[in-house]
């Protein structure tokens, strides 16, 4: 089409300015051309018909064009999982479209645990909504729904050049919604990512991406180390975070101070000398000042510096520095710690338990006070729970809440005695957070064997009640969940 | 043939439409029709209006159609100039359709708008088939919506069309079934390489057949050249092609291509891109493809033993 440059400029522009004659057409148009030109009404009028003459010929003489072999896209890989059925695609998009978040992840998670991939032609839709909607969650979803792509899916993604966007050319908004993403899904890649910008950013965007740490992972720990050592309010956040991690330099620091300073004897009496170095141990975090911590104990500020450290640092280490004190399992050494007397005023080993994410801990210290404590829930195991709950009550301040939904990190449902505990908790107490996200979560953990007290609850007590609401849409949202395992 | 098909008034109003948008295209071209396209709507919204009007509501429509062309498009311009030489031709066939042959007064007349008497085409020799129903299409026409159902036959691999117009915007509801058979008698307009049909009865056929495809883009240009050369008004031409694969530019555009490496450029929205890639896979298929002047559409194509209809974006 580059032989009719000059009419198109001619017709674009305006014949007003500019004129073109037969030789801008084709040459065996041109006497026809030429002829219209001089008939015409006025010029228009021969230029149009010109230009209605030339495309007819265009048109009747049209070949196709050749392309370049390597133009031609790839065949993509055959697939080696099956795929999903269309009613657990049209699941999926109920879910998303109702922004049932904790359903749909859950749904995302069993699909992929059972081997399966997105059929093909649902393949636009997920990816349209992991790679260009622009959803604040996109790039969870993205990660999320990766391992259901498939290898069409994602030679989908090369084909049609999605996701471009690089961590290191991205604004700081952006970074940040793709290192939660990381973050959340567990991936090495989150840290090695950052590093790579570490250097370049400010410190108020190096706090936001602290902030955002979440769970820290072993391959977290060189990082964090690098950080604490830059210093500053940085260098305290990484120091905060790489306390949450048994093998980190600091704690294992602290376990070593503590072990040469604290003495057990047989009758588990407990006595301590006075630590060496404080100076190096204040720089990793712990001194003897209470003043401008809020949240130690009054009583500590009456005590010597030393005894502070020390209670500091019984604060900040893992249970297994006690079983490897007294040379005794976890049970033993949890029942030390709850029953000593050395231990029973101001310590709150509950927040070093939440800290270390401690599940072998968590179960003794529940089963020692009878009660279970709702903080432990994001990282209890199913089958730890079900033995506290064969030991324990769910004290009255369990609260199933938002927070605790969104920080539990695994999809297993709970087994049927904690499940049961649950129930009658909420039926009992009233105590929950009365919400689509909490029944969300609840229509994932419980077991089945609760359906049946759950649907005589709501026959007996049909009515105005928040509880009997709150199940009905439950029971809705349990539906869901069966159909998702079906 | 002239007065069967419509009375002497209309006709005249019809001849003053022509009239009318012959003067304003020329207008147009003289201040260039770059300015004409950046503000289509409002330069030709008046127009269009009065050319339903005088009863030419055919010409008001290939006007409303420019405004369809999607500036972004690398051959807009070409697209643009054809769309509107192609309406001054018209217009000018009007103003001298006593001169035209009888085949060529129809078409003209079809193509300004007047409708052809249903009862005229149903006493015309039909053509009785099974037809794979292909797909239903929908486009703007004037204030209302065009709805094309697309037929092929299986014996006699003729294409059909049966027309709608529905008001507003609408959804596209049938009874008949994309990808499903129907035995039927079709009753064809008259025209040159006319495919719009009529049928009074069509039944559903439970042994579906699998139509016949050419093989490749070459042979398929090759038949669009032919019909361009016989109607230079005519804008789509149905194919079904197989030995279907997909390239792309440089720039990121795809195009049709086929074994021998012939490509045509392919016009599709990103969701329908998108749809025919994930389920061929890159690999070789068949399609119904519609053929325009500059480029072509995918409207359904079979993939792994499975048919599927692209949605009309």
């Amino acid at each position: 089409m580059n032989e009719i440059d000059s009419i198109l400029g001619t017709a674009m522009l305006g014949t007003t300015g500019r004129r073109v004659q037969s030789e801008s057409f084709p040459e065996a148009l041109r006497a026809d051309v030429s002829s219209l030109l001089d008939s015409g009404r006025d010029y228009e009028d021969g230029f149009l018909r010109s230009v209605s003459l030339f495309f007819a010929y265009h048109n009747s003489g049209k070949l196709p064009d050749k392309a370049h072999p390597e133009s031609i896209l790839s065949q993509c890989a055959a697939e080696v999982r099956p795929y999903m059925t269309d009613s657990a695609v049209s699941i999926l998009n109920y879910l998303y479209d109702n922004v049932l978040v904790y359903i749909f992840r859950y749904a995302l998670w069993h699909y992929n645990s059972s081997g399966l991939i997105l059929p093909c032609h649902s393949l636009p839709r997920f990816l349209e909504l992991a790679y260009t909607s622009g959803s604040k969650y996109m790039h969870q979803f993205r990660l999320a729904v990766w391992p259901l792509l498939g290898n069409r899916g994602k030679w989908l993604v090369d084909t049609l050049n999605l996701g471009g966007e690089k961590f290191s050319d991205a604004s700081h908004p952006l970074r940040l919604r793709m290192f939660v993403a990381m973050r959340k899904a567990g991936l090495k890649g989150s840290v090695q990512q950052l590093q790579t910008i570490w250097g370049s950013i400010s410190n108020k965007q190096k706090k936001d991406f602290l902030s955002v740490f979440m769970k820290v992972h072993s391959w977290d720990l060189d990082f964090l180390w690098q950080v604490f050592g830059e210093g500053g309010p940085c260098g305290m956040m990484a120091l905060d975070l790489m306390l949450r991690h048994p093998a980190s330099k600091p704690v294992e620091y602290y376990i070593q101070v503590l072990d040469q300073s604290l003495r057990i004897d047989g009758r588990r009496h407990c006595d301590f000398s006075d630590i060496a170095d404080r100076e190096k141990l204040a720089e990793m975090g712990i001194d003897g000042k209470v003043s401008d911590d809020a949240n130690l104990p009054e009583f500590l500020k009456k005590l010597p510096e030393n005894e502070v450290v020390v209670f500091k640092l019984i604060q900040a280490v893992p249970l297994i520095f006690w079983m490897r004190k007294m040379d005794c399992d976890a049970a033993a050494a949890a029942r030390f710690l709850d029953v000593n007397p050395a231990f029973r005023i101001g310590f709150d080993f509950k927040s070093v338990i939440s800290r270390f994410r401690d599940v072998e801990w968590a179960v003794e210290y529940c089963i020692l006070r009878g009660v279970f404590c709702a903080d432990f829930l994001p990282f209890m195991d199913a089958e730890s729970l079900e033995r506290v709950a064969q030991h324990c009550d769910l004290d009255g301040s369990f609260r199933i809440n938002e927070k605790i939904c969104g920080l539990a990190d695994n999809y297993v449902p709970w087994l049927p005695e904690f499940s049961m505990a649950v129930v009658n908790h909420i039926i009992h107490t009233r105590n929950f957070e009365n919400t689509s996200a909490t029944a969300q979560f609840l229509a994932v953990k419980l077991s089945r064997q609760c359906d049946m007290a759950i649907q005589s609850y709501i026959a007996d007590n049909y009515g105005n009640d928040m509880v009997v609401s709150f199940f009905q849409l439950l029971g809705k949202y349990r539906k869901l969940v069966a159909q998702i395992t079906r | 043939m002239l007065t069967s098909i419509i009375s002497e008034q209309r006709l005249s109003n019809i001849q003053a439409a022509a009239y009318e948008i012959k003067t304003r295209l020329r207008d147009f071209l003289r201040s260039g029709l770059f300015r004409m396209a950046s503000n289509i709507d409002e330069s030709t919204g008046q127009l269009r209006r009065r050319l339903i009007d005088n009863q030419a509501p055919g010409l008001a429509s290939m006007l409303a159609s420019l405004s369809q062309i999607p500036m972004d498009s690398p051959f807009w311009k070409q697209q643009f100039l054809a769309s509107v030489s192609r309406i001054y031709m018209l217009a000018s066939a009007i103003s001298n359709i006593e001169s035209l042959a009888p085949e060529w007064q129809v078409e003209v007349l079809m193509l300004s708008g007047v409708s052809y008497p249903q009862a005229e085409v149903l006493k015309t020799q039909p053509v009785a088939d099974s037809w794979m129903c292909l797909a239903a299409t929908k486009s703007a026409f004037n204030s209302m919506t065009m709805i094309r159902t697309w037929f092929v036959g299986n014996r006699c691999r003729k294409f059909a069309c049966n027309v709608e117009y529905v008001a507003g915007t609408h959804h596209i509801t049938t009874t008949l079934s994309n990808g499903s058979c129907y035995q039927s008698s079709f009753y064809y307009y008259p025209g040159i390489h006319s495919m719009r049909v009529l049928y009074s009865k069509i039944d559903r056929m439970y042994q579906p057949f699998v139509p016949q495809a050419y093989s490749g883009i070459d042979v398929a240009i090759s038949i669009c050249r032919r019909a361009f050369a016989d109607n230079p008004f005519m804008l789509d031409i149905p194919l079904i092609i197989s030995g279907l694969r997909i390239s792309k530019t440089d720039d990121g555009r795809l195009l049709l291509a086929d074994r021998g490496l012939n490509v045509f450029p392919l016009m599709l929205g990103y969701s329908n891109s998108a749809m025919l890639l994930a389920c061929t896979g890159g690999q070789e298929f068949s399609a119904f493809v519609v053929f325009h002047e500059f480029y072509c559409e995918v409207v359904s194509f079979w993939a792994d033993g499975k048919y599927y209809v692209l949605i009309n974006e």
